[in-house]
Order: structure tokens, then C-alpha cells, then sequence
């Protein structure tokens, strides 16, 4: 029972970062249509900005943190702005535009590489306390997390509610043409989605190499655990992403029991493949997807 | 004279879907474009709005060539666009589709608030929370006139707004598209396939086929039912 | 030198896996991730062989394509009932679970510490060790595969793939099997790159599952679009782009350690380079030489446009025969009875019933939203009715699936076209053509001859219908290039090339001037001299009036009448149901 609780728990941690690149690649998708493969490469460049201003100049954490999600807003503003737009503008097609988006995750991720070196980097700072109750045991590292997970999802919900920019991005989500009607300006909607989104992704970048130190092909690993959670909740919901997110990280954590934890990926990916072939609009049935990639 | 539309040729790579099509609407005119389909009549209200940059041609607002201008401009400048089919938002709630009505305003809110919309459409206030894609098709479509005059504008494009509904519910769509005419005082265009509440509706009549207008003037035209099978 | 050899070597390994890739992205048009799956499974099939078995190396490449073939068969299932980005992700996470297995089967793969000594291949006594020594193996192999994907290509078989491509539906009512055709080029492809596997392995004596993840199924991505989709030679020029390119990095890196990251950086920025200034690639779509250039040799099937080679029919001696016999007097050609089906609530169709007779043009119209257009897509199995029965001659076709009703006989057109834009528009016709040997795999190996026979066959009978129409001259122009007009006309001669008796037209007319329009009617008409049997969708009055011996009258998914034009347009009933309500 509880080695049960334990595995509970470690779902919870995981499902969390999960979430954050979920909501964060699905907000992309629904908005733009684009599959943004290189989401990837804004988490490295928040991954190794953090690092950078943390070990290179010696600043607190949180300077650090703030610096290393202000680097990810940036780079995304640059590939949405600059060449995906760009693309666009020339009538490229969908594999076009997703193919520069390849091109762009591997340049980035080698470019880190030849800077950096592979081994992994960690961020000092932060105070890992290890907390037990009764046999169950975390970390602060751990519930920060969750703290963060459920705090970036939940307001970023919010602004889509509350906010006024916040109802033109769900309008775009909703009907992009009605929205070009009312005089929506579609491409600062594109813009600040991947603002938004650049956020959560360079905070789950951040969680991540506090907990395991980063690498430049954590690129690969974040893209992956981005679309899983959109396509498994269903394309379009925010909530349906953060939950699928930590129904992944339940799934990996309670198939390590049974299984070693080397086929971790390939299970999370027998999921996805399970709700593909079974449920093809996602768990969640909400699917406002309506046209080409 | 609010609009004149000076011999626009549109069309879509290789096919020319508008050739020649010239019409004119005044202030607070309601006028009706009348063809079957294919004829062109998305195609114009597309253009004149523009979402469609045309081959040649002018499209003159208040005095002003706004050919091909950005949709957010027409927007502010009264220039408003109901598209074909489902005009709005389905998954916002009917308060968060009117909401977005104005959005394109900015900061100088328009005067027709969401109170004035929910005079003319009662139904809206009972189901504005729910989502827009619940609402039945009658009702959708009140939703969609509902946001664009939330924009208050001064010439309104309706692109179809019969279409997909039963006859008793375009009944009440035609009505109340009158009745924004008359209380409102706006322009309308409306292009329509039902040439019966069209005509009824409407000062003057256009029939659009083929890409180029073969007939202007009074609906009593549609009372010769002969020469309406001719001029279709 | 050993070095420029390995170089070699290393471009016709990518160029066999750029080849049978480019047959599933670039003619097929299916963005699969998983082809680096493909490849590693040859080199481990390969390399097992050889360490457990010590088997010749050829039974190794035929096990690892034989195993690469069934897993491209599972690929290819759950990719039939997705699109586009829900492919993208079915085939990454097969990749993922592909690479899982790889990393994690200690006792058959040995992990990440991979398998070593992999023995070498011997030919004939010999052992091949050194790179000169395996040069030859290589080349001809390249050489093989790219013969392989040429005779593939230039067949039938690879002309309906690009149709499907372009338009799945209009190449499923031209009566293609959309899922028959992807397995099969899934399960092609596969086994092709496997070979490309199977030599690695052979080659390098090591293999590990870090040769064969995402990164280089991004790889094999790069040299495919660098070179040009859809283009014969096109992964060729861009595997040898793209090797030289990152070797060559090699002498420009300070350190061996940054070597592998410069090389990847390189093509990571080839890729953003090449969509940003050229996404067409070095060779473009279709890597048509100008006229100028074109040498004797090149003219293969497939490549040329016709109109210089071959004598063009009278249209009589095309139409002579058309799919069964004209029998005329057993009854309507087609019955519907009580036909309905909805959409989500809304009776599109309801209750249908009426004929068509043999011989006759019968034109159905009705208000917008009638069911006109829905009843065309129950008859041509799209959307199967839900009620009813619909009879073609004395067969019921109610069940038939989309992509058999045209063998029965009956073709249409389709209001937005769907044509095969970046195809010819003699291709365009000639994909229309029934009975194609060479659409079936052994046929386009192995029946060499009696498919240059149909093709010829083909060729004269398409520029025939071409020539019906009035296109003959635009036989080598890509249906895109048309104008509007035109492309209606093409549609047209598609539809003639699939030797239908029944041909449904929906709007024929719309957006076509009305005197171009009028030109046609002798057109149509004619076509009931050679047993055609016509129904035509339409809004427009004049064709109406024109052309049509019966019209039948649709209004909210029901039939409320059938007659003869005049007839419909007295009744002030119709009339103002048409015009009003």
C-alpha cells in the first residue's frame, strides 16, 4: 500500500512537469495549427539561459530563473515571429513549415552541445529537503513541482478567461476565420501563445534540470512529452492536457513497478497509441481541431 | 452614397469567380443579392469586406477606396461582416461571443451594448452562459447578427443568413434583420439563395450569375416567375 | 583515400534509405517518423544473423527486409485511419517503442552497449573487409534499390500513389484503394531501408541503438527534401549533399568532440536554410529537365508528355466499348428505394425514391441544402445510406465501399474538382484508367511487358478523351497550370477515362462562363451516342433547359417530383419551393 502511495506520488511529480510541456505545446497547436516541433528547443535554451546567468555570473536562482524564462520568451517570439511567419508569408505548406521546425531543435540542441558539452548541468540553489511521512518519502524539489505546475496552468486558464487577449486566443482556438472577421490581428494571437507558452515550458525546463541536471537532448525528450499529453486529452483543451499530462506520469511511474525503468518511454508511448487507435479525438473527447496540420 | 462597388473581377488562382460586378447601397438602403450557387455571392461579400484581395476593380466606403483593406480597419470604421454558416465562436460562451463583438474597437466601446443585443434577441439572455456551439441553428445565427452589431456598424454584409435553417426560424431571422434596418438604421447587403424572404424584405434586388450581375432593381421581378427561371 | 571511399559508401547507404523514404513522404505524401526504425531493424536482423547463425550476408538482408516488411504493415494499420499530424505522432511513438525495445531486450539486442562483431560479408570465398573491397557491394546495391523505386515509380502503381496524394477521395472514386496502396508502399519502404540496415551493420561491425533514434529519422527527412520530393534521383543528390557536407565538417572542427555536434548543427541549418529559400529542393517537385536538355534515353514511361509520341484515335473508336453491355431495355440503369441517411440529427436524404433510365440526361435540382449532393456521395458509397436500397442495373450497390462503385460502372465528378494538381493532365486521365495491371505490385515486377502493353493501350485511349474534351495540347501541363475552364474539362475526361456507363456531374456548370458553358452541351450530349447514361447536379437553369431529357426535383432530402424540364418549371408549386420558403 504503500509502495502504491510512493508510486502515486512520483507520478504526481513527473505528471506535473508532464502538464507544464502539455499545456504549454497544446496552447501552440490549437492556436496556430503549427506542430511546433521545436518547443523542444525553448526548453533547452531555458534549460541552459538559466544555467548560464546561475553558474556563469553567479547569480541567485531566481535572477537566474527569471533570466532563463525571459531567453525562452525571446527565442520563441524569434521562431514565431521571424521564420515561421516568414514561411508563411511565402505560402509554405504545412510540411514545410514543420520540417524548419526539425531543423530548428536540431540546431539548437548542437549548438548547446558543442558549447556546453553533454554532460549534464546542474543548478545549485536551490534548498532539496527531503520531507517523510510514515514510509513515503519527497522532496521540496518534488512539491515545488507540483506548486508550480498547478499555479502556471491554473493562471494561465485564467487569462484565457479573464483577460480580453485572453478571449481572442480562445476565438482563434475556436474559429480562426470568424476571428480575422471581427478584426482579431491574428498574428500578435500567434505571437503571445508562444509568450504564454514559453513560460511554462522554460519553468518545466527549470523544475527539470533542478532535479537531474540538464542536457542539450533534453530537447528530444521535452518535444515527445509535449504532444503526448495534447493528444491523449484531446487537441484544444488546456485542462485535458494537464490531466493527460499526469495520467502519463501516473502510467510511467506504476508500469517501473512491474517493469524495469528502461522501457519507462515505451510505455508511455503504448498509451498513446492505445488512445490513438481507441479514442482518436483524445480522452477528453474535446477535439475543436478542424483542419491541416 | 455609403458603398459603390466599381466592376470587380475576383477570383481564386485560375478561376475567375466575380467578372465585372458593380453595385451600389446607400445609408440605411437594405439591398439584396440573389443567385444560386457558385454564382459569386460569398466571393463579394468577401471582397468588398476584405478577406479577398480583388484582380480589379474598387470598393468605395463613405468616400474611401478601401479595397483590400485589413478587416480590423473595415471593422472600426463601421464596416461590419456576417459570414455563411457558423458565424461565431462555438466553444465561448454566448456572453463571451458578444463580448468579442467589439473587440477589434479598442478602447472606444461601441454604443450598442450587449443590453441593446439582448433586447432584439431575448433568447440570447437566457443561454448566455452556455456554449455557443449548444445553441440550435436558429439560434446560432440570431448569436451571429448579435456580435457583428455589437461592432455598430453603419453598413452590415450578410452573407446567407437563411441558410441551414428551418422555414418558421428564417422567418424570424428575415424579421428581425428588418427590424435592425428600420430601428438601427444600418445599411444592409444582404446576399441570399431565398429569393421569397429576400424580396420581401429588401428596397432593392440584384441577381448575381455567374459572376456578373444580370439583373437590378425592385423586387416585384420576383413576381414574374417566368423570367425568374430565365434570369436563373 | 580509404577516407573519400567511406564517403561514397556512406551516400549510397543514405541514398537507398532516402529512396524508400521518398516513396512513402514524396509520392504517397504520409509524414511518417519512424524510418530510422526501419533501417535499425535491418542492421539488428542482419547483425543477429550473422553472430548466431553465421548465414551468408545476402539471407541476413532478406531476413532484415522480411522483419522490416511486417513491421511497416504494423505501422501502416493504425496509420490508415489517421491524417497528417495524428501520423506524424502514430509513427514517432512506434519509432519510440521500436527504440524502447532496441535499448531495453538485454538478451537479443544487448542495450546501449549494442552488438559487436558482426561478421563480415563473404562473396564468393572472399571476405569483404576493407572500404575499397566493399564499394562495389554497396554501389550495386544503390544501384538495385534505385531500380527498385524507378520501376515502382514510373508504374502505374507509383502514378496512383502520387493520385492519392493529391487527393485521397478523387483518387477513391477513380476506384483506388486508399488503404491497399499505403500498406503497401509502408511495407516497400521498409523492407528498402532494412537493406540500407543490413549493409550498415555488415559494414561497421558495430551497431548500437543510438545509430538509429529521432535525430536520424530527421536525418533521412533532410536528405529526401534537401534533394526534392517526388524525385527519382532527388535523395540521391541530397544524401550526397548532405554526407559530404557533414563529413567534410570533419577538417573544419576543432576538436574531435564537437565534430558530431558541427555535423548536426550543419544539417539542422541546411533544413532551415533550404524551407526558408528553397523547399522544393535542389532537384524541385518534379525535376523535369528543360525541353532543351532532355536526352533519347530519358524517354521512359511516365516521364514524357505524349502528345509527341503517340498517334492519336478518333473519339468514336475510344467510346466503342464501353463497361458492359448497353442492354437498354431491362429496366432503369439506376434505382433508389426509400433511400435516406442524416448527419448528426439532419435528415440529409430522406426517403428517396426515383430511376434513372439507360441513355437519358437527367438533371436533379432543388434548393440549396435539398440533398443533392448527399445523394450523389450515398449512390457513389461515401456516405452509405442508412435506409433503403440503391440498385445499379440488377446489383444492389446500397453496401458497395467507396472505392468499388466506380469497377461497377459508375463514376462522377465532384463540385470542388479534386484534381491531382501536381500531376499532368494526361496522368490525370490515365490514373482514371480501370484494370490496371501495373497497379498491382507483381504486375509492375514482374509483368514488364503486358503493362508497357496496357500502358500503351492507355496512352492512345487517354489522349483520345483528351482530345474529346479539348486539351489535347495541354497533355504535358500540370493540372494546376490550367485554367478554371480547363480544369472543369479535365474533370471531365477523367471521368470518361473510367469508362463508366453511369456519370454523375455534380454542377458541371458553377463558375464557368455561360458561353463556355453552351460549347459544352453538343460535348455531353454526344456522350449519350456512346452508351452513356448522365445525371447532373445543377443550379443553373439554362443547362437545365439546354441538355437535360428529365429533371428530377429534390427539396429538404425528399423527391417531389420527376418529369420532363417544362413540366417542373409550370407547376407554381415547384416554383415557389425552388424560389422561396
Amino acid at each position: 500500500m504503500a509502495l502504491f502511495v510512493q508510486l502515486l506520488l512520483n507520478g504526481i511529480w513527473s505528471g506535473s512537469v508532464y502538464a507544464l510541456l502539455g499545456v504549454s505545446w497544446g496552447l501552440i497547436f490549437a492556436a496556430t495549427r503549427t506542430f511546433h516541433f521545436a518547443h523542444g528547443a525553448t526548453f533547452v535554451v531555458a534549460a541552459y539561459f538559466t544555467y548560464i546567468i546561475r553558474s556563469g555570473l553567479g547569480a541567485p536562482l531566481v535572477l537566474a530563473a527569471v533570466g532563463g524564462i525571459l531567453a525562452a520568451v525571446l527565442f520563441g517570439l524569434i521562431v514565431e515571429g521571424i521564420l515561421y511567419q516568414w514561411l508563411r508569408r511565402s505560402y509554405a505548406t504545412a510540411l514545410v513549415i514543420f520540417i524548419a521546425s526539425l531543423g530548428v531543435l536540431i540546431f539548437v540542441e548542437n549548438t548547446v552541445a558543442m558549447i556546453f558539452g553533454t554532460d549534464a548541468k546542474s543548478l545549485t540553489g536551490f534548498p532539496i529537503k527531503t520531507i517523510r511521512i510514515g514510509v513515503v518519502g519527497f522532496t521540496t524539489l518534488h512539491l515545488t513541482m507540483l506548486f508550480t505546475a498547478l499555479l502556471l496552468v491554473i493562471a494561465l486558464m485564467a487569462f484565457l478567461e479573464k483577460t480580453n487577449q485572453g478571449k481572442a486566443i480562445r476565438a482563434v482556438i475556436s474559429n480562426p476565420e470568424m476571428a480575422e472577421v471581427i478584426g482579431i490581428n491574428i498574428r500578435k494571437v500567434f505571437l503571445s501563445v508562444h509568450v504564454l507558452a514559453a513560460i511554462l515550458v522554460g519553468s518545466a525546463a527549470i523544475l527539470t534540470t533542478l532535479e537531474r541536471g540538464g542536457t542539450p537532448d533534453l530537447g528530444h525528450w521535452a518535444i515527445l512529452y509535449a504532444f503526448m499529453p495534447v493528444i491523449i486529452g484531446g487537441v484544444g483543451s488546456m485542462p485535458g492536457a494537464a490531466v493527460a499530462g499526469y495520467i502519463v506520469g501516473f502510467a510511467e511511474s506504476i508500469g517501473i513497478w512491474k517493469i524495469a525503468s528502461q522501457w519507462q518511454l515505451g510505455i508511455a508511448f503504448i498509451v498513446l497509441l492505445a488512445v490513438l487507435v481507441l479514442r482518436p479525438n483524445g480522452l477528453f473527447g474535446f477535439s475543436v481541431y478542424r483542419g491541416k496540420i | 452614397m455609403l458603398l459603390e462597388v466599381k466592376e470587380l473581377v475576383v477570383g481564386y488562382r485560375k478561376k475567375k469567380a466575380l467578372r465585372g460586378v458593380s453595385l451600389d447601397v446607400k445609408k440605411g438602403e437594405m439591398v439584396g443579392v440573389i443567385g444560386h450557387n457558385g454564382a459569386g455571392k460569398t466571393t463579394l461579400t468577401k471582397s468588398v469586406f476584405g478577406l479577398l484581395t480583388p484582380w480589379t476593380g474598387q470598393v468605395i466606403y463613405e468616400g474611401r477606396d478601401i479595397t483590400g483593406r485589413s478587416t480590423e480597419l473595415n471593422v472600426r470604421n463601421g464596416l461590419s461582416y456576417m459570414p455563411q454558416g457558423q458565424g461565431l465562436f462555438p466553444d465561448l460562451s454566448v456572453r463571451d461571443n458578444l463580448d468579442l463583438g467589439d473587440f477589434a474597437l479598442g478602447k472606444e466601446k461601441s454604443s450598442v451594448s450587449m443590453e441593446h443585443v439582448f433586447e432584439l434577441f431575448p433568447i440570447l439572455r437566457h443561454r448566455a452562459k452556455q456554449k455557443a456551439g449548444t445553441l440550435s441553428g436558429g439560434e446560432q445565427r440570431m448569436l451571429s447578427l448579435g456580435l457583428v452589431l455589437m461592432q455598430h456598424p453603419r453598413l452590415l454584409l450578410l452573407d446567407e443568413p437563411s441558410i441551414g435553417l428551418a422555414p418558421l426560424v428564417v422567418q424570424n431571422v428575415m424579421e428581425t434583420i428588418g427590424e435592425i434596418n428600420n430601428r438601427l438604421k444600418t445599411a444592409i447587403i444582404m446576399v441570399e439563395q431565398n429569393i421569397e424572404a429576400t424580396s420581401r424584405l429588401v428596397h432593392r434586388l440584384y441577381i448575381l450569375k455567374v459572376g456578373r450581375i444580370v439583373f437590378s432593381g425592385t423586387s416585384d421581378i420576383t413576381r414574374d416567375k417566368k423570367k425568374l427561371w430565365e434570369l436563373f | 583515400m580509404d577516407y573519400l571511399i567511406h564517403i561514397v559508401i556512406m551516400i549510397c547507404i543514405y541514398s537507398i534509405l532516402g529512396v524508400s523514404f521518398n516513396l512513402i513522404l514524396g509520392y504517397t505524401g504520409l509524414i511518417a517518423m519512424c524510418h530510422a526504425a526501419f533501417f535499425g531493424i535491418g542492421a539488428y536482423v542482419a547483425a543477429l544473423v550473422g553472430i548466431h547463425y553465421g548465414l551468408n550476408f545476402l539471407l541476413g538482408i532478406v531476413a532484415g527486409m522480411v522483419v522490416a516488411g511486417l513491421i511497416g504493415l504494423l505501422v501502416a494499420l493504425p496509420a490508415l485511419r489517421v491524417r497528417d499530424e495524428y501520423l506524424i505522432v502514430t509513427t514517432l511513438a512506434l519509432l519510440m517503442i521500436i527504440y524502447t525495445v532496441m535499448m531495453n531486450w538485454m538478451d537479443v539486442t544487448r542495450g546501449a552497449a549494442g552488438l559487436t562483431g558482426i561478421p563480415r560479408p563473404r562473396v564468393l570465398g572472399l571476405e569483404i573487409s576493407t572500404p575499397l573491397e566493399f564499394l562495389p557491394l554497396m554501389v550495386i546495391f544503390g544501384i538495385l534499390c534505385l531500380l527498385i523505386s524507378r520501376r515502382i515509380v514510373r508504374s502505374p502503381f507509383g502514378r496512383a500513389l502520387k493520385a492519392i496524394r493529391e487527393d485521397e477521395i478523387g483518387a477513391q472514386a477513380l476506384g483506388k484503394s486508399i488503404g491497399s496502396y499505403k500498406i503497401r508502399v509502408f511495407v516497400i519502404g521498409g523492407a528498402l531501408a532494412a537493406i540500407a540496415g543490413s549493409l550498415l551493420a555488415h559494414y561497421t561491425t558495430y551497431i548500437s541503438p543510438f545509430y538509429f533514434t529521432l535525430t536520424d529519422t530527421i536525418f533521412i527527412f533532410a536528405v529526401v527534401i534537401v534533394g526534392g520530393t517526388a524525385n527519382l534521383w532527388g535523395p540521391v543528390v541530397g544524401a550526397a549533399l548532405l554526407v559530404t557536407v557533414t563529413e567534410a565538417l570533419r577538417f573544419m572542427a576543432l576538436s574531435p568532440l564537437i565534430v558530431g555536434f558541427t555535423r548536426q548543427m550543419a544539417y539542422g541549418l541546411i533544413l532551415i536554410l533550404f524551407m526558408v529559400f528553397r523547399p522544393q529542393g535542389l532537384l524541385g517537385e518534379f525535376g523535369r529537365k528543360p525541353e532543351e536538355e532532355r536526352e533519347i534515353g530519358d524517354e521512359e514511361e511516365g516521364e514524357t508528355p505524349a502528345k509527341e509520341r503517340f498517334l492519336i484515335s478518333e473519339a468514336r473508336e475510344i467510346f466503342g466499348k464501353p463497361a458492359g453491355q448497353a442492354t437498354g431495355a431491362n429496366g432503369p440503369l439506376l434505382r433508389l428505394e426509400r433511400v435516406s441517411r442524416s448527419f448528426g440529427g439532419i435528415h440529409a436524404v430522406e426517403g428517396c425514391t426515383f430511376s434513372l433510365e439507360e441513355g437519358k440526361i437527367t438533371g436533379l435540382i432543388g434548393p440549396n441544402g435539398a440533398g443533392k449532393t448527399t445523394l450523389f456521395n450515398v449512390i457513389t458509397g461515401i456516405y452509405p445510406a442508412e435506409s433503403g436500397s440503391v440498385h445499379y442495373e440488377d446489383l444492389e450497390i446500397t453496401k458497395t465501399a467507396a472505392h468499388q462503385v466506380p469497377k461497377m460502372g459508375i463514376g462522377r465528378t465532384f463540385q470542388n474538382l479534386r484534381l491531382f494538381n501536381r500531376m499532368t493532365v494526361l496522368e490525370n486521365v490515365l490514373v482514371a484508367c480501370p484494370d490496371q495491371i501495373g497497379e498491382r505490385i507483381w504486375g509492375a515486377f514482374f509483368r514488364f511487358g503486358k503493362v508497357k502493353e496496357q500502358e500503351e493501350t492507355n496512352r492512345k485511349k487517354a489522349m483520345g478523351y483528351l482530345k474529346f474534351v479539348g486539351l489535347e495540347e495541354k497533355a504535358g501541363e500540370l493540372a494546376e497550370d490550367l485554367s478554371f475552364a480547363e480544369q472543369k474539362l479535365l474533370s471531365l475526361a477523367r471521368l470518361l477515362a473510367t469508362e463508366s456507363r453511369l456519370m454523375l456531374l455534380d454542377e458541371p456548370a458553377s463558375g464557368l462562363d455561360p458561353v463556355f458553358m453552351e460549347s459544352l452541351y453538343p460535348m455531353i450530349r454526344e456522350l449519350l451516342r456512346y452508351g452513356k447514361t448522365v445525371c447532373i447536379v445543377e443550379h443553373n437553369m439554362d443547362v437545365i433547359r439546354a441538355i437535360v431529357d428529365e429533371v428530377v426535383f429534390m427539396d429538404q432530402g425528399r423527391v417531389l417530383a420527376q418529369g420532363p424540364p417544362e413540366e417542373i418549371m409550370k407547376s407554381s408549386q415547384l416554383t415557389e419551393i425552388y424560389f422561396g420558403s
